[in-house]
């Protein structure tokens, strides 16, 4: 079975004789994985970078002082840096 | 094995003499195997193995264990080996005061700045909110300390003012995280009571053996739709609390990504094109 990179074990080939415990190869299993810091880093990346590129479009290459977004509605307002 | 063994050492930098240790809950030691009851696997144990395993069944501290290994022969490289199983499959639970983590949180990060990252093993939790919550929580441990420096820095650099947005966020992506989980748990605690969550690193799991073809499609559609639903809910709460309009923002985006882990290629989409494959060979072999 395909042993997953989270779960590994160190001893998947060995044989009782060479080791002190010896992995249940017939185990089947499944995970339900995330990783914490795809999550955080795609979303950190999605929301600073489409902002910063909006400001960078909207004001030029000094961008935005500051940007207030109206959700209801649907408004953004880019304060550029002088 | 000598007891005068440095434990630091002979672990890896995993432990210290004055840890507590036994072995993780959910595993146990039956007839020389050890039973994992939350994947049903039934590791084959060397009779001393065994030994080894049963003594640490109770909670003791690394220096106990130590005496037991030398007096059931058990030499360090044996040893070692025991505990870097345990170490893979999340075997190990290790108690330490607030002291102490500080300690090795200094240490860990002096062997990363040497170019040395140390033994990094899976951390198992049983699967209750508590447990997920604490999973999660130390996943971020990263993202929570280095967020502040980040956000000051970008602050600098950025041509927005989107930087007061990256704080906020971190609730946001916690409690987002804990509903993805625990919308998992909730389902496949009614198949089969003892799953649990295993931690390495940053990465997170819920391990459970294989269940219904259905129990599974189920669960693996509901953690990221739960996810992306708490996320956005909370950015809301968040965003009204904090005065910071732009959290509803990151929350969005925290709740594309939790839908985005249903492509083909991660996370719970990788888990459902495995599903599928499985049920198209039973389809084309019956």
């Amino acid at each position: 079975m395909a042993w997953h990179a989270l779960t590994r074990p160190l001893t998947e080939r060995s044989t009782m004789q060479e080791t002190m415990i010896a992995t249940d190869q017939m185990a089947q299993y499944q995970i339900k994985e995330v990783a914490v810091i795809i999550v955080a880093a795609l979303a950190y990346v999605l929301v600073l970078g489409s902002v910063a590129l909006a400001a960078i479009a909207i004001c030029g290459w000094r961008g935005a002082e500051s940007v207030s977004i109206d959700w209801v509605h649907g408004k953004a307002t880019f304060l550029c840096r002088r | 094995m000598s007891t005068l063994i440095d434990p630091y050492r002979w672990s890896g930098g995993l432990l210290t003499a004055g840890d507590s240790i036994s072995l993780s809950p959910g595993l146990r030691v039956e007839k020389g195997e050890l039973v994992d009851d939350a994947t049903l696997a039934r590791h084959k144990l060397h009779v001393r193995a065994g030994k080894a395993l049963v003594s640490l069944e109770r909670i003791s501290s690394v220096s106990e264990w130590l005496t037991d290994l030398d007096s059931y022969n058990i030499s360090e490289k044996e040893s070692r080996q025991i505990l870097l199983f345990l170490g893979t499959i999340g075997g190990i639970s290790i108690r330490r005061s607030l002291t102490q983590q500080g300690e090795m949180f200094m240490r860990k990060a002096s062997l990363l700045y040497l170019g040395a990252p140390p033994l990094q093993v899976a951390v198992r939790r049983s699967a209750t909110i508590k447990g997920i919550s604490s999973s999660v929580f130390q996943a971020m441990l990263l993202l929570w300390l280095v967020t502040p420096a980040m956000a000051l820095l970008l602050s600098l650099v950025l041509p927005t003012a989107a930087i007061p947005w990256l704080l906020p966020s971190l609730p946001v992506l916690f409690m987002g995280l804990v509903a993805h989980e625990y919308a998992h748990v909730i389902i496949l605690r009614r198949y089969h009571p003892a799953i649990c969550v295993l931690r390495r690193g940053m990465r997170l799991a819920i391990l459970h053996p294989p269940l219904d073809m259905w129990v599974e499609a189920v669960t693996g559609l509901v953690g990221p739709l739960a996810g992306a639903g708490v996320s956005i809910l909370t950015s809301m709460l968040v965003s009204r609390a904090s005065a910071l309009p732009g959290v509803l923002f990151a929350g969005q985006a925290i709740a594309l990504l939790h839908l985005a882990s249903l492509l083909p290629f991660y996370g719970d989409g990788r888990s459902l094109l495995t599903l599928f494959k499985r049920t198209a060979h039973v389809t084309s072999v019956s």
